[in-house]
């Protein structure tokens, strides 16, 4: 009986009322849309400049998208908050999958 | 809130009561009979190709007709046989092992089962038009499965696969928010029965091993239907990436086949040993080791692609590299049994059955494993022997020891266990007469996939044996159907508890009622319902006071909205735009109106659940 | 409902979209769904790289694609991120007007993307690189166009929530399909990030 009561405890509005981000200002979501338009603009700007050797940009505009990717699952979906640990487990099993399969085909293929 | 009383849900007929079922325990049956439909088709299938086989230069059925036989008999078996089994016991067992009311996603189960159904039976119509059924091998390898080379058949494999693929990754993703969420109090993960533990597992595998299967359903059907080049060298195309995209899922496959049918041996053999499982922990890393390198392992399929010796070695160690889990789950069952007080029921007979000849299906592996030795073998009856020995040893003998272990809660009356005991033993001669001949038959050099030998080049007598051996499995399928039919004629009744079991599904009754739970259990540890009897009681401790049940409503939209896409699959087959349009407008329209309108459900009373009594 | 936290006139619980079992178990269904398009999306990239220097004489990447129209694409679909976010902050306050403002927002750049996407595909045609045209134009236009199929569902999809929420309002039935859809629109957004980055700067650079 006990156990049931903590159960529904911990699923209750009460206990989240630390955590629930209806507190929560749009403030990092404005950052993460900022910081997310300079990375843009610094992809871009790689690419289209000759300067920048094409040696450097790829692993450079590579590493952008993946910190864009990790604005939007962190920041904007939460990812990192609580109540999100099988999400992250499985969307990290997710991308483990997509690397291993995008890498050995490519690698495969370009061989 | 609730609007219908469970009694309006009482008196429709048994038709419209499973067309409309979201009740996990009738879509288990409706895998059950629908998967036992597809394996009958597809053992049909290979005793067929047995016959043409049994004597050099046959002429039974030669060509093009054997080659159909071939492909429909592999598609069929994976696709549409092995796996609704394997969603029909975890259907059957998995809510009930957890101590759930139903599934997370009970509207969906039943989509998951209607999509399955309605792929199965659009490959299989196949058979029956102008264009006739697939000749691409179940592996469907481009340039051959393009439309320069086979005709509509190839489309019916694409299309089918594709509507029983999106139903499986539903079904995937169910359960793996059922098993998350809707644990009884008390029932941690570490104290999951291991059934549940790799049915959990493998639906992560399903999540992940399934997109690349559909986006290689679709690049073929793109090439196929709209004069894509993925796969046209001519154009620029690659046929390899076919393979690559293919064996991606399709090792991933072969473990989900295999590991939900490890899960029945980890609860039979504990059953019936009378011991708890040896070793648990241990089998539960040994299944998420299997699963992780499930996803490195694809290209020991492809060795002789000719990816090069590093690429080859790498996929090699990884495969090897897997026997060493499933040798700690061997040792695992043979340790449980060992001290144990153990009994032959029909269902531990299949377990016992299963673990040599899994290890020989396993050993052979490993061979197949390395390259070198692997040019020898690919494409040869070694290797036909090989994966039957791991997937009719391992995951039918699996299927079965779960069925005769779950019927009688599944329909609340025993399989008779002396027709059971002679189906055993029939399938495990027939089975291994038919495939350890077929080992020497590889090794002397006859191909598989190939229709007929020449007399005198010594493969006569082990193609003979085999065939009898595939004959004799057929007996012991038709005494399994007289056993089936013989129990819903006048089947024993089948008390709550028939085995002395040890997990929840046998604290309730032979069937479980509607919300299998009056209240929700309290589990205090591993082997729930054996710890409660250890105390000296008869039933789990509840841990809801009795209240109000929820239910969700029946629905007949999963239904429909697999008829539309089913009914759109002919379109793009035939390439009429009309047709396509209707049924994608079914199929999107029953989306539409799912999201438009709310599921209330309804509401069992309390005065009603005691009326029922227990 | 003793939360005293709670500042809004009706009894909406601060989470909405995981008030209630169906919508914990959409919320986590939902994530686990996003797993699965991870590992589609990561086919359809390998596809596309395997495959985009075979363009059988036709355009090449570095020919075709134009900087400043993806450049706009990409500042579009961002933004879009951006007022999916604030819709579901307008839900969190229990506010349904910002919701809906917030979403219709979304949705107006959902379906320019989308325009700026056809346009795009129709100039593409003008210099003969079409689905039939190359495999580098197959795995083009299916890769694209997947996402774009993406797009497409989600502004519809946004848009039948938001005619039920005229009628149905904003309960812990409803708050779910909010929070889901949106979490739909971010990762589709996230799959942009790599398409303009893998294909398009990628190509640019050869």
């Amino acid at each position: 009986m006990e156990t049931n009561l903590q159960t529904e405890m911990e699923h209750s509005p009460q206990s989240r009322r630390e955590t629930a981000h209806h507190n929560e200002g749009p403030k990092p979501h404005l950052w993460a849309f900022f910081l997310s338009i300079v990375f843009t603009i610094l992809a871009f700007a790689a690419v289209a400049s000759e300067a920048v050797s094409t040696a450097f940009t790829i692993p450079f505009i590579i590493f952008l998208a993946v910190v864009q990717a990790a604005f939007q699952l962190f920041i904007w979906m939460h990812m990192n908050q609580k109540d999100h640990e099988f999400p992250l487990t499985f969307m990290m099993s997710g991308v483990f999958a997509a690397v291993v399969t995008v890498a050995g085909i490519i690698l495969m293929i370009w061989w | 809130m609730s609007t219908h009383v469970s009694h309006a849900h009482k008196k429709k007929n048994i038709l419209w009561d499973y067309l409309t079922t979201v009740d996990h325990k009738k879509i288990a049956i409706l895998y059950l009979f629908a998967g036992t439909l597809f394996l009958l088709i597809g053992g049909i299938e290979a005793i067929l190709m047995r016959l043409q086989l049994m004597v050099p230069e046959n002429d039974l059925f030669v060509g093009t007709t054997f080659n159909q036989l071939l492909t429909m008999h592999g598609t069929t078996m994976i696709f549409f046989a092995a796996m609704p089994l394997v969603f029909a016991l975890m259907n059957a067992a998995i809510p009930l092992q957890i101590g759930a009311r139903d599934v997370a996603f009970p509207f969906l189960n039943s989509l998951g089962f209607w999509l399955f159904f309605f792929g199965a039976t659009l490959t299989n119509i196949s058979w029956f038009t102008s264009g006739g059924a697939p000749e691409i091998g179940w592996t469907a390898y481009a340039p051959l499965a393009l439309p320069e080379y086979t005709g509509t058949g190839s489309d019916y494999y694409v299309l089918g696969l594709q509507l029983s693929g999106a139903g499986t990754l539903i079904g995937g993703i169910n359960f793996l928010v059922t098993i998350i969420n809707m644990r009884a109090p008390g029932m941690t993960f570490m104290r999951m029965p291991l059934f549940t533990w790799t049915s959990f597992v493998i639906s992560a595998l399903i999540l992940f091993a399934f997109p690349p299967l559909t986006v290689g359903l679709f690049l073929m059907m793109f090439d196929r239907l709209f004069g894509a080049n993925f796969f046209d060298v001519t154009m620029g195309g690659n046929v390899i990436i076919w393979e690559h995209l293919f064996w991606i899922f399709g090792h991933p496959e072969v473990y989900i086949l295999i590991l939900p049918a490890f899960g029945v041996f980890s609860e039979v053999i504990p059953t019936f040993s009378k011991k708890r499982l040896f070793g648990y922990h241990s089998m539960v890393f040994a299944t998420t080791l299997i699963a992780f390198l499930s996803f490195m392992v694809w290209v020991h399929h492809m060795f002789t692609v000719g990816l090069g010796p590093v690429a080859n070695s790498i996929f090699a160690v990884a495969t090897t590299a897997i026997a060493v889990p499933t040798g700690i789950k061997v040792f695992n069952w043979l340790f449980t049994m060992w001290g144990g007080r153990i009994q032959f029921t029909t269902a531990n007979m299949w377990a016992l059955g299963f673990i040599p000849s899994f290890v020989m299906g396993g050993v052979t592996g490993v061979m197949l494993a390395l390259p070198p030795a692997d040019f020898q073998f690919h494409d040869s009856y070694f290797v036909v022997a090989h994966f039957h020995y791991v997937i009719l040893g391992g995951v039918v003998f699996g299927l079965f020891a779960g069925l005769y272990y779950w019927w009688p809660k599944m329909f609340g009356t025993l399989l008779n266990e002396k027709l059971g005991k002679l189906h055993f033993w029939l399938m495990f001669i027939g089975f291994h007469m038919a495939f350890l001949p077929q080992h020497w038959l590889g090794l002397m050099g006859m191909p598989r996939r190939v229709y007929t030998y020449l007399e005198g080049q010594q493969l006569d007598t082990w193609n003979y044996v085999s065939t009898i051996g595939a004959l004799i499995m057929g007996v012991a399928t038709i005494v399994f159907a007289i056993n089936i039919v013989m129990t819903f004629v006048k089947g024993e009744k089948a008390p709550a508890d028939p085995w002395d079991g040890r997990t929840l599904e046998w604290s309730i009754p032979s069937p479980p009622p509607e919300y299998n739970f009056k209240q929700t259990p309290l589990v205090k540890g591993i082997d729930a319902f054996w710890i409660e009897k250890m105390q000296g009681n008869k039933e789990m401790t509840p841990a809801e006071p009795l209240g109000d049940i929820h239910m969700p409503s029946p629905s007949i939209l999963p239904f429909i909205m697999s008829l539309g896409f089913f009914i759109a699959s002919f379109g793009f087959i035939y390439h009429v735009l009309p047709v396509i349009i209707i049924g994608m407008g079914i199929g999107l329209g029953s989306m539409l109106a799912r999201s438009l309108k709310d599921d209330l459900g309804y509401h069992i009373h309390t005065d009603e659940l005691q009326e029922k009594g227990v | 409902m003793s939360d005293t936290h709670v500042q809004t006139s009706t009894s909406l619980p601060p989470e909405p979209e995981k008030a209630t079992m169906e919508g914990r178990n959409k919320f986590l269904g939902f994530w686990l769904f996003l797993g699965a398009e991870t590992v589609l999306f990561a086919s359809l990239f390998g596809t596309y790289l395997g495959l985009r220097n075979s363009t059988n004489g036709g355009p090449t990447t570095q020919e075709l694609f134009s900087l400043p129209m993806v450049f706009v694409a990409t500042v579009i679909l961002l933004v879009s991120s951006l007022t999916s976010v604030l819709a579901i902050q307008a839900m969190h306050r229990n506010n349904m007007k910002g919701l809906q403002f917030w979403f219709g927002v979304t949705v107006l750049l959902g379906f320019s993307f989308l325009g700026l996407e056809i346009y795009e595909f129709v100039e593409y045609v003008h210099h003969g690189h079409t689905f039939t045209s190359s495999a580098f134009g197959s795995a083009f236009y299916t890769l694209v166009g997947f996402h774009g199929g993406h797009v497409l569902f989600g502004v519809l999809w946004i848009l039948v929530l938001q005619l039920q929420g005229i009628k149905k309002g904003l309960t812990v039935v409803t708050a779910p399909k909010y929070y889901v859809a949106s979490l739909y629109w971010h990762f589709v957004d996230l799959v942009w990030v790599f398409i303009f980055t893998v294909v398009y700067l990628m190509g640019k650079v050869g």
